[in-house]
Protein backbone atom coordinates (compact mmCIF):
# COMPACT_ATOMS: atom_id res chain seq x y z
CA UNK A 1 0.00 0.00 0.00
CA UNK A 2 1.37 3.15 -0.93
CA UNK A 3 0.61 6.78 0.81
CA UNK A 4 -0.25 9.40 -2.17
CA UNK A 5 2.01 12.95 -1.10
CA UNK A 6 0.31 15.63 -2.10
CA UNK A 7 0.47 17.83 -4.99
CA UNK A 8 3.05 20.39 -5.10
CA UNK A 9 4.55 19.69 -2.14
CA UNK A 10 8.17 19.86 -3.24
CA UNK A 11 7.83 22.87 -5.83
CA UNK A 12 6.13 25.31 -2.88
CA UNK A 13 8.62 24.08 -0.29
CA UNK A 14 11.86 24.67 -2.68
CA UNK A 15 10.42 27.80 -3.76
CA UNK A 16 9.25 29.05 -0.26
CA UNK A 17 12.92 27.94 1.20
CA UNK A 18 14.55 29.87 -1.54
CA UNK A 19 12.60 33.09 -0.25
CA UNK A 20 13.62 32.47 2.70
CA UNK A 21 17.81 32.14 1.89
CA UNK A 22 17.02 35.55 0.30
CA UNK A 23 16.11 37.72 2.80
CA UNK A 24 18.68 36.05 5.01
CA UNK A 25 21.31 36.39 2.21
CA UNK A 26 19.68 40.47 1.39
CA UNK A 27 18.69 40.71 5.11
CA UNK A 28 20.84 44.03 5.95
CA UNK A 29 18.84 45.65 3.29
CA UNK A 30 15.40 44.43 3.45
CA UNK A 31 15.37 43.55 7.41
CA UNK A 32 14.49 47.23 8.10
CA UNK A 33 11.54 48.05 5.72
CA UNK A 34 9.41 44.67 6.13
CA UNK A 35 9.60 45.31 9.95
CA UNK A 36 8.45 48.86 9.79
CA UNK A 37 5.61 47.79 7.43
CA UNK A 38 5.05 45.12 10.08
CA UNK A 39 5.13 47.20 13.02
CA UNK A 40 3.11 50.16 11.45
CA UNK A 41 0.52 47.29 10.31
CA UNK A 42 0.67 45.50 13.87
CA UNK A 43 0.31 49.43 15.39
CA UNK A 44 -3.80 49.67 15.72
CA UNK A 45 -3.53 46.05 17.17
CA UNK A 46 -1.10 46.59 19.28
CA UNK A 47 -2.79 50.20 20.54
CA UNK A 48 -6.36 48.46 21.12
CA UNK A 49 -4.16 45.69 23.29
CA UNK A 50 -2.64 48.76 25.14
CA UNK A 51 -6.15 49.92 25.36
CA UNK A 52 -7.60 46.53 26.78
CA UNK A 53 -4.64 46.63 29.47
CA UNK A 54 -4.90 49.54 30.69
CA UNK A 55 -9.17 49.30 31.30
CA UNK A 56 -8.31 45.95 32.75
CA UNK A 57 -5.90 47.11 34.98
CA UNK A 58 -7.47 50.16 35.89
CA UNK A 59 -10.85 47.84 37.10
CA UNK A 60 -8.60 45.55 38.95
CA UNK A 61 -7.17 48.70 41.03
CA UNK A 62 -10.45 50.51 41.51
CA UNK A 63 -11.83 46.92 42.79
CA UNK A 64 -8.43 46.29 44.83
CA UNK A 65 -8.59 50.36 46.07
CA UNK A 66 -4.67 50.29 45.14
CA UNK A 67 -3.67 54.36 43.68
CA UNK A 68 -3.39 54.63 40.34
CA UNK A 69 -1.73 57.19 38.01
CA UNK A 70 -4.57 57.95 35.03
CA UNK A 71 -5.63 54.72 34.87
CA UNK A 72 -2.50 52.85 34.94
CA UNK A 73 -0.81 51.16 38.06
CA UNK A 74 2.50 53.21 39.08
CA UNK A 75 5.70 51.51 37.51
CA UNK A 76 8.01 50.38 39.79
CA UNK A 77 10.59 52.92 41.54
CA UNK A 78 14.04 53.16 39.44
CA UNK A 79 16.68 50.76 40.57
CA UNK A 80 19.11 53.39 41.04
CA UNK A 81 17.65 54.56 45.39
CA UNK A 82 19.01 58.29 44.97
CA UNK A 83 15.97 58.70 43.49
CA UNK A 84 15.14 60.92 40.07
CA UNK A 85 14.99 63.97 42.46
CA UNK A 86 18.43 63.60 43.45
CA UNK A 87 20.28 63.15 40.04
CA UNK A 88 18.33 66.27 38.71
CA UNK A 89 19.78 68.31 41.59
CA UNK A 90 23.32 66.36 41.08
CA UNK A 91 22.87 67.76 37.42
CA UNK A 92 21.46 71.27 37.99
CA UNK A 93 24.61 71.62 40.71
CA UNK A 94 26.99 70.70 38.43
CA UNK A 95 26.10 72.98 36.01
CA UNK A 96 26.09 75.50 38.47
CA UNK A 97 29.13 75.16 39.82
CA UNK A 98 30.92 74.68 35.99
CA UNK A 99 29.36 78.51 35.45
CA UNK A 100 30.61 79.33 38.19
CA UNK A 101 34.06 78.30 37.39
CA UNK A 102 33.65 80.07 34.30
CA UNK A 103 32.45 83.67 35.18
CA UNK A 104 35.34 83.26 38.08
CA UNK A 105 38.20 82.02 35.23
CA UNK A 106 37.38 84.68 32.71
CA UNK A 107 35.27 87.72 34.27
CA UNK A 108 32.59 89.41 33.28
CA UNK A 109 32.21 90.60 29.63
CA UNK A 110 31.92 94.34 29.41
CA UNK A 111 29.58 94.10 26.62
CA UNK A 112 26.37 92.94 27.18
CA UNK A 113 24.84 90.78 23.76
CA UNK A 114 21.19 90.58 23.04
CA UNK A 115 19.83 86.72 23.54
CA UNK A 116 17.71 85.77 20.44
CA UNK A 117 15.81 82.42 19.66
CA UNK A 118 17.96 79.32 18.80
CA UNK A 119 18.24 77.94 15.60
CA UNK A 120 17.50 74.39 16.55
CA UNK A 121 14.31 73.68 19.15
CA UNK A 122 14.74 71.06 21.52
CA UNK A 123 11.80 68.79 22.14
CA UNK A 124 10.47 65.70 23.97
CA UNK A 125 7.59 63.87 22.03
CA UNK A 126 5.41 61.68 24.44
CA UNK A 127 5.34 58.22 22.82
CA UNK A 128 3.76 54.93 24.11
CA UNK A 129 5.42 51.77 24.52
CA UNK A 130 3.57 48.79 22.98
CA UNK A 131 5.47 46.08 23.16
CA UNK A 132 8.58 44.45 22.35
CA UNK A 133 10.57 42.42 19.73
CA UNK A 134 11.32 39.11 20.45
CA UNK A 135 15.12 38.05 20.36
CA UNK A 136 16.90 34.78 21.59
CA UNK A 137 18.89 35.23 24.48
CA UNK A 138 18.81 38.95 24.94
CA UNK A 139 17.17 41.86 25.50
CA UNK A 140 15.13 42.92 22.01
CA UNK A 141 13.86 46.70 21.47
CA UNK A 142 10.47 48.09 22.98
CA UNK A 143 8.01 49.57 20.46
CA UNK A 144 6.98 52.84 20.36
CA UNK A 145 3.50 54.27 18.79
CA UNK A 146 5.49 56.95 17.40
CA UNK A 147 7.18 57.09 14.25
CA UNK A 148 8.40 59.65 10.91
CA UNK A 149 4.73 61.39 10.44
CA UNK A 150 5.58 62.52 14.35
CA UNK A 151 9.40 63.47 13.58
CA UNK A 152 10.97 60.99 15.19
CA UNK A 153 15.04 60.00 14.07
CA UNK A 154 17.02 57.14 14.33
CA UNK A 155 19.76 57.65 17.26
CA UNK A 156 17.38 59.88 19.00
CA UNK A 157 17.98 60.23 22.59
CA UNK A 158 14.70 58.69 24.79
CA UNK A 159 14.10 59.52 28.32
CA UNK A 160 12.10 57.85 30.72
CA UNK A 161 8.62 60.13 31.85
CA UNK A 162 9.03 61.00 35.12
CA UNK A 163 6.84 64.01 36.14
CA UNK A 164 8.36 66.95 37.17
CA UNK A 165 9.81 66.74 40.95
CA UNK A 166 11.71 70.08 41.29
CA UNK A 167 9.80 72.98 42.46
CA UNK A 168 12.98 75.22 41.88
CA UNK A 169 13.50 77.06 39.67
CA UNK A 170 13.78 81.31 39.22
CA UNK A 171 14.53 81.40 42.77
CA UNK A 172 17.94 79.29 42.01
CA UNK A 173 18.34 81.30 38.83
CA UNK A 174 18.08 77.90 37.10
CA UNK A 175 16.15 78.56 33.26
CA UNK A 176 13.01 77.44 32.35
CA UNK A 177 13.23 73.86 31.36
CA UNK A 178 16.38 73.09 33.25
CA UNK A 179 14.82 71.90 36.08
CA UNK A 180 12.57 69.99 35.16
CA UNK A 181 14.32 68.37 31.95
CA UNK A 182 17.86 68.04 33.53
CA UNK A 183 18.57 64.54 35.21
CA UNK A 184 15.93 62.52 33.35
CA UNK A 185 16.51 58.95 33.32
CA UNK A 186 17.62 57.70 29.75
CA UNK A 187 16.03 54.50 28.73
CA UNK A 188 17.84 53.92 25.37
CA UNK A 189 17.60 55.68 21.78
CA UNK A 190 15.82 55.11 18.99
CA UNK A 191 16.90 52.38 16.64
CA UNK A 192 14.31 52.19 13.31
CA UNK A 193 11.85 54.24 12.75
CA UNK A 194 8.49 53.13 10.55
CA UNK A 195 5.83 55.82 9.50
CA UNK A 196 3.50 55.00 12.63
CA UNK A 197 5.76 53.34 15.08
CA UNK A 198 9.62 52.59 15.87
CA UNK A 199 11.58 50.71 18.21
CA UNK A 200 13.61 51.25 20.68
CA UNK A 201 16.80 50.51 21.40
CA UNK A 202 17.29 50.09 25.49
CA UNK A 203 20.32 51.60 26.87
CA UNK A 204 21.63 47.57 27.87
CA UNK A 205 21.29 46.29 24.57
CA UNK A 206 25.00 45.12 22.94
CA UNK A 207 24.64 47.62 20.51
CA UNK A 208 24.33 50.76 22.60
CA UNK A 209 26.80 53.58 22.55
CA UNK A 210 26.51 57.08 23.41
CA UNK A 211 28.88 60.01 24.98
CA UNK A 212 28.70 59.87 28.68
CA UNK A 213 30.32 62.37 31.44
CA UNK A 214 30.61 61.27 35.07
CA UNK A 215 29.23 64.07 37.83
CA UNK A 216 31.57 63.45 41.03
CA UNK A 217 31.32 65.07 44.51
CA UNK A 218 33.73 67.92 45.49
CA UNK A 219 34.17 69.87 47.86
CA UNK A 220 32.69 72.83 45.95
CA UNK A 221 29.88 70.68 45.04
CA UNK A 222 28.82 68.32 42.36
CA UNK A 223 31.39 69.01 39.62
CA UNK A 224 31.51 67.70 36.02
CA UNK A 225 34.26 64.90 35.51
CA UNK A 226 35.70 62.75 32.39
CA UNK A 227 33.91 62.28 29.59
CA UNK A 228 33.89 58.82 27.97
CA UNK A 229 31.85 56.65 25.88
CA UNK A 230 28.69 54.96 27.56
CA UNK A 231 27.74 50.40 25.96
CA UNK A 232 25.41 47.99 26.39
CA UNK A 233 26.73 45.10 28.46
CA UNK A 234 23.72 42.72 27.18
CA UNK A 235 23.71 40.99 30.80
CA UNK A 236 21.41 43.86 32.14
CA UNK A 237 23.93 46.47 32.30
CA UNK A 238 26.13 49.41 30.98
CA UNK A 239 30.24 49.63 30.35
CA UNK A 240 32.20 53.41 30.78
CA UNK A 241 34.87 53.54 28.37
CA UNK A 242 37.84 55.73 27.12
CA UNK A 243 37.80 57.46 30.36
CA UNK A 244 41.67 57.66 31.17
CA UNK A 245 43.32 56.09 33.91
CA UNK A 246 44.47 59.97 35.33
CA UNK A 247 41.18 60.96 35.99
CA UNK A 248 39.68 60.35 39.08
CA UNK A 249 36.45 57.81 39.55
CA UNK A 250 34.86 56.27 42.24
CA UNK A 251 31.84 54.31 42.55
CA UNK A 252 29.08 55.33 42.97
CA UNK A 253 29.40 58.79 40.54
CA UNK A 254 26.95 59.69 38.39
CA UNK A 255 26.90 58.83 34.72
CA UNK A 256 24.93 61.70 32.56
CA UNK A 257 25.14 62.44 29.14
CA UNK A 258 27.63 65.17 27.80
CA UNK A 259 26.47 68.73 29.68
CA UNK A 260 28.04 70.12 26.40
CA UNK A 261 27.77 69.41 23.14
CA UNK A 262 25.87 66.43 23.53
CA UNK A 263 22.55 65.46 22.28
CA UNK A 264 20.65 67.49 24.81
CA UNK A 265 20.50 70.80 26.07
CA UNK A 266 21.00 69.63 29.51
CA UNK A 267 22.90 66.63 31.02
CA UNK A 268 20.35 63.35 31.25
CA UNK A 269 21.11 60.60 33.74
CA UNK A 270 22.35 57.10 32.41
CA UNK A 271 22.90 55.57 35.89
CA UNK A 272 25.62 55.33 38.25
CA UNK A 273 29.27 53.51 38.97
CA UNK A 274 29.29 50.22 40.49
CA UNK A 275 32.56 48.94 40.07
CA UNK A 276 35.98 50.70 38.65
CA UNK A 277 38.98 48.87 37.92
CA UNK A 278 42.57 50.38 36.70
CA UNK A 279 44.88 47.23 36.20
CA UNK A 280 48.52 48.61 36.59
CA UNK A 281 49.72 48.59 32.65
CA UNK A 282 46.10 49.56 31.49
CA UNK A 283 45.97 53.32 30.45
CA UNK A 284 41.90 53.77 30.67
CA UNK A 285 39.79 52.43 33.76
CA UNK A 286 37.26 49.91 33.32
CA UNK A 287 34.01 50.59 34.76
CA UNK A 288 30.52 49.15 34.94
CA UNK A 289 27.80 51.31 35.47
CA UNK A 290 24.41 50.14 36.99
CA UNK A 291 21.77 51.90 34.51
CA UNK A 292 19.03 53.47 36.42
CA UNK A 293 16.31 52.56 33.59
CA UNK A 294 16.82 49.01 33.71
CA UNK A 295 14.08 47.77 36.19
CA UNK A 296 11.31 50.48 35.06
CA UNK A 297 8.68 49.02 33.50
CA UNK A 298 7.83 51.66 30.74
CA UNK A 299 4.87 52.15 29.50
CA UNK A 300 5.59 55.83 28.35
CA UNK A 301 8.39 57.60 27.43
CA UNK A 302 9.68 60.93 25.58
CA UNK A 303 12.04 61.21 22.74
CA UNK A 304 13.96 63.88 21.72
CA UNK A 305 13.41 65.23 18.57
CA UNK A 306 15.51 68.84 16.96
CA UNK A 307 13.73 70.90 13.83
CA UNK A 308 14.98 74.22 13.19
CA UNK A 309 12.55 77.28 14.70
CA UNK A 310 10.57 78.03 12.06
CA UNK A 311 11.09 81.66 13.00
CA UNK A 312 14.51 81.83 12.05
CA UNK A 313 14.47 79.56 9.00
CA UNK A 314 11.18 81.39 7.35
CA UNK A 315 10.15 84.57 9.41
CA UNK A 316 7.09 84.85 7.29
CA UNK A 317 5.29 81.35 8.66
CA UNK A 318 5.31 79.47 11.83
CA UNK A 319 5.95 75.88 9.94
CA UNK A 320 3.67 72.95 10.58
CA UNK A 321 3.91 71.34 13.85
CA UNK A 322 4.07 67.36 13.61
CA UNK A 323 1.75 65.71 15.29
CA UNK A 324 1.82 64.16 18.96
CA UNK A 325 2.51 66.30 22.90
CA UNK A 326 5.18 67.61 22.59
CA UNK A 327 7.74 69.66 25.23
CA UNK A 328 9.84 72.49 24.08
CA UNK A 329 12.98 72.57 26.34
CA UNK A 330 14.91 76.10 25.84
CA UNK A 331 18.26 75.90 26.37
CA UNK A 332 19.70 78.17 29.12
CA UNK A 333 20.11 81.86 27.83
CA UNK A 334 23.56 82.96 27.57
CA UNK A 335 24.93 86.15 29.63
CA UNK B 1 -12.75 30.84 3.94
CA UNK B 2 -9.32 29.21 5.96
CA UNK B 3 -7.52 32.13 4.71
CA UNK B 4 -9.27 34.79 5.94
CA UNK B 5 -9.32 32.72 9.27
CA UNK B 6 -5.94 32.06 9.27
CA UNK B 7 -4.91 35.54 8.26
CA UNK B 8 -7.34 36.81 11.40
CA UNK B 9 -5.62 34.12 13.74
CA UNK B 10 -1.49 35.70 12.72
CA UNK B 11 -2.62 38.99 13.15
CA UNK B 12 -4.03 38.13 16.68
CA UNK B 13 -0.92 35.97 17.03
CA UNK B 14 1.31 38.83 16.44
CA UNK B 15 -0.29 41.36 18.66
CA UNK B 16 -0.68 38.95 21.76
CA UNK B 17 3.20 38.01 20.75
CA UNK B 18 4.56 41.97 20.59
CA UNK B 19 2.34 43.22 23.09
CA UNK B 20 2.85 40.48 25.65
CA UNK B 21 5.36 42.15 28.05
CA UNK B 22 3.28 44.59 28.60
CA UNK B 23 0.75 42.64 30.30
CA UNK B 24 2.56 39.49 31.92
CA UNK B 25 3.13 40.13 35.35
CA UNK B 26 6.84 40.09 35.63
CA UNK B 27 7.35 42.62 32.36
CA UNK B 28 9.50 40.44 30.72
CA UNK B 29 7.95 37.42 29.01
CA UNK B 30 7.39 37.00 25.40
CA UNK B 31 4.35 34.98 24.84
CA UNK B 32 5.23 33.03 21.64
CA UNK B 33 1.90 32.06 20.31
CA UNK B 34 3.19 32.26 16.24
CA UNK B 35 4.19 28.61 16.43
CA UNK B 36 0.69 28.04 17.86
CA UNK B 37 -0.82 29.21 14.10
CA UNK B 38 1.67 27.51 12.28
CA UNK B 39 0.61 24.39 13.85
CA UNK B 40 -2.99 25.11 12.92
CA UNK B 41 -1.63 25.55 9.50
CA UNK B 42 -0.51 22.25 9.15
CA UNK B 43 -3.83 20.45 10.85
CA UNK B 44 -6.29 22.77 8.34
CA UNK B 45 -4.28 21.55 4.99
CA UNK B 46 -2.91 18.90 3.73
CA UNK B 47 -0.02 20.22 1.09
CA UNK B 48 0.99 22.84 -0.24
CA UNK B 49 -1.06 25.31 1.28
CA UNK B 50 0.38 24.55 4.68
CA UNK B 51 3.80 25.67 4.07
CA UNK B 52 2.80 28.75 2.57
CA UNK B 53 1.44 29.39 5.01
CA UNK B 54 4.11 27.99 7.40
CA UNK B 55 6.51 30.63 5.26
CA UNK B 56 4.09 33.47 5.96
CA UNK B 57 3.84 32.90 9.81
CA UNK B 58 7.52 32.45 9.43
CA UNK B 59 8.02 36.21 7.97
CA UNK B 60 5.60 37.55 10.48
CA UNK B 61 7.74 36.14 12.94
CA UNK B 62 11.10 37.15 11.75
CA UNK B 63 9.62 40.58 11.53
CA UNK B 64 9.04 40.77 15.20
CA UNK B 65 12.60 39.89 16.16
CA UNK B 66 15.54 41.91 16.46
CA UNK B 67 18.28 39.20 14.32
CA UNK B 68 18.37 38.51 10.71
CA UNK B 69 15.29 38.59 9.14
CA UNK B 70 14.31 34.60 7.25
CA UNK B 71 15.76 32.91 10.02
CA UNK B 72 12.42 31.89 11.52
CA UNK B 73 10.83 31.47 8.05
CA UNK B 74 13.46 28.98 6.85
CA UNK B 75 12.76 27.06 10.16
CA UNK B 76 8.93 27.22 9.55
CA UNK B 77 8.93 26.24 5.84
CA UNK B 78 11.44 23.45 6.17
CA UNK B 79 9.46 21.70 9.34
CA UNK B 80 6.54 22.33 7.22
CA UNK B 81 7.40 20.45 4.90
CA UNK B 82 9.05 17.32 6.84
CA UNK B 83 5.61 17.24 8.75
CA UNK B 84 3.55 16.95 5.65
CA UNK B 85 6.04 15.05 3.72
CA UNK B 86 6.39 12.23 6.74
CA UNK B 87 2.63 12.52 8.52
CA UNK B 88 0.32 12.97 5.87
CA UNK B 89 -2.45 11.44 7.64
CA UNK B 90 -2.37 13.41 10.46
CA UNK B 91 -5.50 15.32 9.63
CA UNK B 92 -7.31 12.20 10.32
CA UNK B 93 -6.45 11.89 13.81
CA UNK B 94 -8.14 14.30 17.09
CA UNK B 95 -5.71 16.71 17.79
CA UNK B 96 -5.14 15.40 21.04
CA UNK B 97 -3.32 12.25 19.41
CA UNK B 98 -1.56 15.00 17.56
CA UNK B 99 -0.50 16.90 20.87
CA UNK B 100 3.10 15.40 21.44
CA UNK B 101 3.68 15.70 17.16
CA UNK B 102 2.57 19.61 17.90
CA UNK B 103 4.69 20.13 21.18
CA UNK B 104 7.56 18.23 19.37
CA UNK B 105 7.25 20.52 16.43
CA UNK B 106 6.96 23.73 18.45
CA UNK B 107 9.98 22.87 20.48
CA UNK B 108 11.94 22.34 17.38
CA UNK B 109 10.80 25.24 16.13
CA UNK B 110 11.83 26.80 18.54
CA UNK B 111 15.20 25.45 19.29
CA UNK B 112 16.39 25.71 15.51
CA UNK B 113 14.65 29.45 15.43
CA UNK B 114 16.82 30.32 17.97
CA UNK B 115 19.77 27.93 17.49
CA UNK B 116 19.65 29.87 13.76
CA UNK B 117 19.83 33.01 15.19
CA UNK B 118 22.81 33.13 17.92
CA UNK B 119 25.06 31.69 14.89
CA UNK B 120 23.94 34.38 12.58
CA UNK B 121 24.50 37.11 15.35
CA UNK B 122 27.66 35.19 16.33
CA UNK B 123 26.73 34.71 19.91
CA UNK B 124 27.47 32.27 22.24
CA UNK B 125 24.42 30.66 23.99
CA UNK B 126 24.67 28.71 26.65
CA UNK B 127 22.76 24.92 25.94
CA UNK B 128 21.39 24.19 29.42
CA UNK B 129 19.48 27.90 29.51
CA UNK B 130 18.70 27.35 25.64
CA UNK B 131 16.78 24.51 26.28
CA UNK B 132 15.04 25.33 29.34
CA UNK B 133 14.22 28.69 27.67
CA UNK B 134 12.40 27.13 24.67
CA UNK B 135 10.60 24.07 26.81
CA UNK B 136 9.42 27.06 28.50
CA UNK B 137 8.25 28.95 25.45
CA UNK B 138 6.80 25.58 23.57
CA UNK B 139 4.65 25.05 26.75
CA UNK B 140 3.20 28.58 26.47
CA UNK B 141 2.61 27.84 22.85
CA UNK B 142 0.78 25.00 23.07
CA UNK B 143 -1.24 26.13 26.24
CA UNK B 144 -2.27 29.29 23.90
CA UNK B 145 -2.15 26.51 20.81
CA UNK B 146 -5.36 24.17 23.11
CA UNK B 147 -7.10 28.08 24.05
CA UNK B 148 -7.09 29.50 20.31
CA UNK B 149 -8.29 25.79 19.31
CA UNK B 150 -10.60 26.04 21.65
CA UNK B 151 -11.77 29.69 20.25
CA UNK B 152 -11.48 28.10 17.09
CA UNK B 153 -13.77 25.70 17.35
CA UNK B 154 -16.40 28.21 19.40
CA UNK B 155 -16.60 30.71 16.49
CA UNK B 156 -16.68 27.55 13.72
CA UNK B 157 -20.00 25.80 15.78
CA UNK B 158 -21.56 29.92 15.65
CA UNK B 159 -21.23 29.65 11.69
CA UNK B 160 -23.55 28.34 9.22
CA UNK B 161 -23.53 24.78 8.33
CA UNK B 162 -22.60 25.80 4.94
CA UNK B 163 -19.51 27.06 6.03
CA UNK B 164 -18.52 25.11 9.35
CA UNK B 165 -18.70 22.00 6.82
CA UNK B 166 -16.50 24.17 4.00
CA UNK B 167 -14.15 25.17 6.73
CA UNK B 168 -13.49 21.69 8.11
CA UNK B 169 -13.69 20.26 4.94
Amino acid sequence: MTTQRPHHLVPATLSMTAVAIALLAFSDRVADPIRAQLRDGLCPGLTALDSAVDSIRGAVSEWSGEPTRNGVAKERPPADRSGPALQQLRAANARLTERLANNAQAGTFPYRGSSSSPLVLTELVEARVLGRETAAAWRGGWLLNRGGRQGIEESALVVSDDAPLLDVGRDAKLEPGFAVFAGRTVVGRIRAVGRWSSTLEPLTAAGFRGHAQLIRKTSAGYAFGATGVIEGADQGGCKLKMIASAEPVSVGDGVYTLSNGGDFPFPMYYGRVIAAMLHPTATHWDIDVEPAAQDLRLRVVQVLRKRLDPRRVDPGSAGPRAAGATVRLDPPKRP
Amino acid sequence: MKHVCLAMLTYAAAVVQAGSPLFVPDGETTLHVLPAVLVLSLFLWDGWQAVVWAGIVGLVSDGLRSTAIGSDMLCAVLLAGLIVHLHPRRREFSMLVNLPVSGGLVFVFLLVSRGLSAVLSRRTVVAGELLSDVAVDASHTLIAGLIGLLCFNAVVSLLPGRRRRALRS
